[in-house]
């Protein structure tokens, strides 16, 4: 072997041109090819869940004239009528005719308005609502996963020891508790029997006269709010993460170079952080992308039972009258949060193994 | 660095060693602990002596405990694994205070380890942590080793880093900055080697450091090893099941067999006049790079299980020259005469008067 180092300079292939075309290089771009595919992604969901709306039985038009039927005694000419005439919405019109002008809009921006409740727009319904969801999901993810790295890394360093025991079989028996029935123990023992918090004043997601803005009362006002669908969510979560980052510690424990850091003389918490954590965390980096939309999925009966102002019961709301416009939006509106944490996950990755970016340069 | 006279790679000490050792071990015992709750010694009362600028080469089959024994020395055990007695003493040069490595606590074993001892382990690829660059990994090693009230100087970390890797022939501006798998396996195993010096330790143990590389590669390591040791000074345990390998490098070889060194000797002793028929056998079952090829020997059977040594001699079910003494108990430690002037030589067999070793069949595979 020659031992000096070549320095590996490109060599120009004279058969190929010296500049790839634009496009190309564009999609060779790590960081654009990925943006591209949620793009791409996201258009496939929207239309998916367009067309699986409209599968659902009955309509908006339907629906609502069951319900007037049912409460005021109509008869069902004069209530699909009044139905048909209060709701802006043409269920004969072409179903393709439909999809082309909701692309249209929502490339105009537009999401359009509720069917039910004339006036209302999706996109004031979503801001409405999206952020309370986001803020109580997006908390209880992080104390999650922080808890269930730091109890993982713990697990795996004192294997057999008691916080192994005692996360194992805590964490997998709050995993196998579905997070609605959870949530239904909590208001149950907690809220009723025991008494230990007033559970009428924790509903909704802000008290009533406080006033948003970034202070110590707001803040804690909503903390207040969230903390029963936060203490839910991490409880059923941060079990699994912990569990995952134990066998990935464990796994990474085994690995050369940490005996290797060993030798060396590194200090434990430099071994523990830089060498055994940074590699024990990299094959949750993805879960973590795909935790977030199940969350989001769960938070719909999290929030109805603890009455909690998110978009949860908003979308459990409008599927129940088939209010089309907002079931999309809400979902759309789900769908690019989840897509978009998967992009953040995947840049996330690939900021943290650098073997990936190197994967993709050779690729070509 | 020490006088050169006696630091040439390939030739045998010829004068008697009355300087002290860099590491002495006495009767050490490594166990694991299996998971039926039994323990197994994995090395089994291993006693030696490595002398400053001396290569020790230790051979054996796989699974005979060299690399246990190579962990045990710095202390490096797995977790089920543990040292319940013996000793290894450490002198950083002749005439210094002895250290006694078992007793050293945590903080102190840390900063002991690779500034006095390192290791280069076997399969380089994986030696590295693979999420940060050589460079980054470099200065941990260099920051974990600052003096007490000292800072770590970056810059001149990096200076010395590159220093290393240009002696050891790389190129610092490229490797310092690229991660572990932009390197080929043997500017990995330079790099692992340049790492291993940076502290210029007194002894090295090395397993099987070129065990994954080409036959190119591995020359360059074995000419590259040898030519630093000249010029350091320190002492090495070479690692290997590679005989030819270890008659480069070494001055003395250790045999192990079952957990326990069965023999050693100059490297010429053991080489033309091994004692036990274990080290025999392994001998003649190296082809000859040059002439006809013979029929190559082969030790019949297998190692025996750790967990299930026989009584007496642990060699005694596979040696042809096995009597019912052999399985009575086990073979004492005996110094023969050595016909290498001023060295020792050790055997454990009570027949090592009637080994002859000459190349030849002891046995078909």
């Amino acid at each position: 072997m020659t031992a000096v180092a070549v320095k590996s300079v490109p060599v120009a292939n004279p058969d190929r041109p010296r500049t790839p075309s634009i496009w190309l290089r564009i999609w060779r771009n790590y960081f654009l090819r990925r943006v591209v595919r949620a793009l791409i992604m996201i258009w496939v969901v929207t239309s998916a869940i367009f067309f699986l709306v409209r599968l659902m039985p009955g309509n908006p038009v339907d629906t609502y004239t069951n319900k007037l039927i049912a409460e005021q005694g109509l008869s069902y000419e004069q209530a699909r009528a009044q139905a048909a005439t209060l709701f802006q919405f043409d269920s004969s019109k072409p179903l393709i005719l439909q999809y082309v002008d909701y692309l249209n809009n929502l490339l105009h921006g537009d999401m359009g308005s509720s069917i039910v409740s004339s006036g209302t727009t999706v996109a004031s319904k979503v801001a409405a609502h999206l952020p309370w969801t986001m803020f109580s999901v997006g908390i209880s993810m992080v104390i999650a996963i922080g808890l269930g790295l730091v109890l993982g890394m713990l697990m795996a360093y004192r294997r057999g020891g008691i916080v192994d025991h005692a996360v194992s079989v805590i964490g997998s028996l709050l995993h196998a508790i579905p997070n609605y029935l959870l949530a239904m123990l909590i208001v149950v023992v907690g809220g009723v029997k025991l008494k230990w918090f007033d559970f009428a004043q924790m509903r909704g997601s802000v008290t009533p006269g406080v006033q948003p803005g970034f202070n110590i009362n707001f803040i804690q006002d909503i903390f207040y709010h969230a903390a029963l669908p936060i203490l839910t969510y991490v409880l059923t979560t941060a079990g699994t993460w912990a569990l995952v980052m134990k066998s990935s510690t464990t796994q990474v424990l085994g690995e050369d170079y940490v005996t290797v850091a060993r030798a060396r003389g590194l200090s434990g918490g430099r071994i523990a952080g830089t060498y055994v954590g940074r590699n024990a965390v990299l094959p949750l980096v993805a879960q973590i992308a795909t935790q977030a939309g199940f969350v989001v999925g769960g938070a719909i009966f999290v929030e109805q039972t603890f009455a909690y102002d998110g978009i949860g019961i908003q979308l459990y709301k409008s599927i129940n009258f088939r209010d089309y416009p907002i079931i999309q939006g809400i979902l759309l509106m789900i769908t690019i949060v989840v897509i978009f944490a998967n992009l953040l996950a995947d840049f996330i990755y690939s900021f943290l193994d650098p073997r990936i970016r190197t994967d993709e340069r050779t690729e070509d | 660095m020490s006088d050169t006279s006696v630091a040439s790679p390939s030739s045998t000490r010829t004068a008697k060693r009355t300087d002290e050792p860099v590491l002495s071990v006495r009767d050490l015992v490594v166990q694991y602990r299996t998971g039926s709750g039994t323990t197994v010694d994995a090395v089994n009362s291993v006693s030696f002596d490595l002398y400053p600028n001396q290569a020790l080469a230790l051979v054996g089959e796989s699974g005979c405990g060299k690399t246990t024994l190579g962990l045990g020395l710095l202390r490096l055990l797995p977790r089920l694994g543990h040292i319940p007695s013996g000793s290894i003493t450490y002198r950083r040069q002749p005439g210094a205070t002895p250290i006694d490595v078992l007793k050293l606590n945590s903080r102190q074993l840390r900063r002991w380890r690779w500034a006095e001892a390192a290791m280069v382990f076997q399969g380089a690829q994986s030696a590295f942590n693979p999420v940060i660059t050589i460079g980054d990994q470099m200065a941990d090693t260099l920051k974990a080793h600052v003096r007490e009230g000292e800072r770590y100087n970056k810059k001149e970390g990096i200076q010395r880093a590159g220093d290393m890797l240009k002696r050891v022939r790389l190129d610092p501006s490229r490797v310092l900055g690229s991660y572990p798998h932009e390197l080929s396996g043997g500017m990995r195993q330079r790099t692992l080697i340049a790492m291993s010096l940076l502290l210029d330790p007194r002894f090295l143990v090395l397993d099987e450091p070129t065990t994954a590389l080409d036959i190119l590669t591995q020359r360059g390591i074995v000419d590259l090893l040898a030519e630093l040791r000249e010029e350091r000074g320190f002492a090495m345990i070479f690692i290997s099941h590679d005989l030819a390998l270890a008659a480069e490098l070494a001055d003395r070889v250790a045999t192990m067999y079952a957990g326990q060194i069965i023999e050693r000797g100059s490297l010429h002793d053991i080489f033309y006049e091994p004692r036990h028929p274990y080290t025999s056998g392994l001998i003649n079952a190296v082809p000859p790079v040059v002439g006809d090829l013979p029929e190559l020997a082969s030790i019949p059977g297998s190692p025996p299980s750790l967990a299930n040594l026989p009584v007496g001699c642990s060699f005694a079910p596979r040696c042809s020259y096995a009597t019912p003494e052999c399985r009575a108990a086990e073979p004492p430690e005996e110094t023969i005469e050595a016909r290498d002037q001023g060295q020792s030589h050790e055997v454990r067999c009570i027949h090592w008067r009637e080994v002859h070793h000459e190349r030849k069949v002891i046995a078909r595979a």
